[in-house]
């Protein structure tokens, strides 16, 4: 097992024994260590509250050395995830330029939970999106409720 | 072919050299990852690397103050020279050096299992220490099979053993396996390696039967007063009971102090034998004893005559009195015939240090009367030229040599004579 494979291994060990809030994490295939699949409860007291939202991560072969990548499997009304299929996420500890090897899985998914809790609009994904969290706030939380009803309803 | 250390080898070396960004604190390749090493006990969080997450191997510390493995570090620069920390420019040439010995030595100190643990050693050992473990004492390492032909590798402790490497049929299951796995096979993975034990019913692996048979409950084993007569025979189990009211039980600490005893009894008869050797040598040194007969007369005498003797020396015997006198004597000549000894040593080694002094000068003399003759010798030779010149009749001649001339003698008889004459001036 190379250093990089071990490195994973043992974050994947941590993030499951200890998940951050509301997310537990597994492998979708148990011989490949790069691809792990999550499910994010949405955070209290916000508007996606008791949703579940499936995430996937893909970690590269250069792991640590470039960053992994998170996508929202599970739709979301949110301005800074792509409200399509393939579900970016615009998370800045993710970008090439910010990313460093010293930075762990464990603090990049406490970071989307937090981009759920607090969601970014300065720095947009969805720039409809984004301008409508920014002025009707209301609006916005019924959007996103109602995304949460069709798309992140818990057993689906 | 050209010979070693050619200006291209040389070239080649120093390229490889530059082409490396970074060559030192390098470790020695070592046979064991560290990085795949399961420690024993959680590693410090401070000890573990931020890139690899496993304790340091090689740290190094950065300008800004962050320790990585060298290997990551390296790794990491060449994506991105910066700080994989904090992300500040870094270069690593100038801007690193090795960690503090400190740092070293923790990591050295960390407790790890043996990386054979999956084939049975289950050492734990300081991580420093675990590479020479590995290589040179561990018996799980696999090292090449020692027959010649054979490319397999074996296990170091079956080494002795020759080539394992040919197929061997479990005796249980029929199964072919290779020799060098048979054990292994036999030990976890033959479905008819486990076998009720015959007494006392418990699953036992066949082939560790004897072991068992060693703490089997129900094992027939003699009593443990065994050695004091005990016959008794029974299962393991009860044996604990009996052992509790075993009539020898009293007799178990008697026997000890016996089988004591009887050692001390052998050492004093081994001393008595060598006393008896002593007084017949003795004897046949030219001391006759008295008969026995005698002896006690003449002890009864000296008791009755010499009462004051007898209470400075209070011996048994007279016999043993002279005996005594005699040792005495004995160790005296030895301290004086010792003492002697070291008298001539001290003699002689006064009279060497004088001679040598003397030999010293002996040889100077000789060498430098060598130098002497040498010199006369020359000076005979050019004087006889001289000569020979003033007998042909030169002209020039001083007058002292001239009247030399008149006197007839062309040419001294002897060369000593010229020597009288015209002492050489040195």
């Amino acid at each position: 097992m190379s250093s990089a494979q071990k490195r994973i291994s043992k974050e994947f060990q941590e993030c499951t024994t200890s998940p951050p809030p509301g997310m537990t994490i597994t492998l979708p295939s148990e011989t490949d260590l790069h691809k792990w699949s999550i499910q994010l409860t949405g955070p209290p007291n916000t508007p996606y509250a008791n949703g579940v939202f499936n995430l996937t991560l893909s970690l590269p072969t250069e792991y640590p050395f470039k960053a992994p990548a998170v996508n929202f499997a599970t739709r979301i009304w949110h301005p800074n995830v792509t409200n399509d299929a393939t579900g970016n996420i615009c998370l800045s500890v993710l970008k090439p330029e910010n990313w460093k090897p010293a930075s762990r899985v464990k603090g990049v998914l406490e970071a989307v939970r937090q981009l759920l809790v607090e969601p970014n609009p300065d720095d947009p994904l969805e720039a409809r999106i984004a301008d409508e969290f920014r002025t009707d706030r209301a609006e916005f939380d019924k959007n996103a409720r109602s995304y949460v009803a069709q798309y992140a309803k818990a057993g689906k | 072919m050209p010979p070693p250390n050619t200006p291209e080898e040389g070239l080649v070396a120093t390229t490889t050299l530059a082409l490396r960004p970074f060559v030192r604190g390098e470790p020695a390749s070592s046979a064991v990852d560290l990085r795949a090493l399961e420690y024993e006990g959680i590693v410090d969080e401070n000890l573990i690397c931020p890139i690899c997450r496993v304790a340091f191997v090689a740290p190094i510390i950065t300008a800004c103050d962050h320790v990585f493995c060298h290997k990551c570090i390296v790794q990491a620069h060449a994506l991105n020279p910066v700080c994989p920390v904090d992300r500040l420019p870094l270069k690593l040439a100038s801007e690193t050096q090795t960690a503090p010995k400190i740092v070293h030595n923790q990591l050295d100190n960390l407790m790890v299992r043996c990386p054979n643990k999956s084939r049975g050693c289950s050492l734990v050992v300081a991580r420093s220490l675990v590479d020479n473990h590995v290589i040179r004492y561990c018996d799980k390492t696999l090292i090449p099979c020692p027959h010649p032909s054979c490319e397999q590798s074996v296990a170091r402790k079956d080494s002795g053993k020759g080539c394992l490497h040919y197929d061997a049929k479990c005796e249980y299951c029929e199964q072919v396996h290779q020799k060098a796995d048979l054990k292994d096979h036999q030990d976890s993975q033959c479905r008819n390696r486990k076998k009720n034990c015959g007494l006392c019913k418990v699953e036992v692996v066949r082939h560790k039967q004897d072991e068992h048979m060693k703490e089997c409950p129900e094992a027939e084993t003699p009593c443990r007063f065994a050695p004091f007569g005990c016959t008794r025979q029974m299962s393991r189990k009860h044996l604990e009971v009996h052992a509790r009211a075993c009539e020898y039980r009293v007799v178990g600490p008697m026997g000890e102090q016996l089988a004591e005893l009887r050692a001390e009894l052998g050492v004093l008869q081994e001393k008595d034998r060598l006393k008896d050797r002593r007084i017949k040598f003795l004897e046949n040194k030219g001391f006759p004893m008295p008969s026995t007969s005698s002896t006690d007369t003449m002890g009864d005498m000296s008791l009755s005559e010499t009462p004051a003797n007898t209470e400075n020396a209070p011996y048994e015997s007279r016999d043993q009195y002279f005996l005594s006198l005699f040792e005495t004597m004995e160790s005296k000549v030895e301290r004086l015939s010792s003492a002697l000894n070291e008298v001539e040593g001290r003699h002689s080694m006064m009279l060497f240090n004088e001679t040598l002094p003397i030999k010293d000068q002996l040889t100077e003399i000789r060498s430098t009367m060598g130098v002497l003759g040498m010199h006369v010798r020359w000076l005979m030779n050019f004087r006889l030229q001289e000569r020979g010149r003033v007998g042909t009749g030169s002209p020039n001649v001083p007058g002292s040599l001239t009247q030399e001339n008149s006197n007839g003698s062309s040419l001294p008889r002897r060369l000593s004579d010229t020597l009288r004459e015209n002492p050489p001036r040195l």
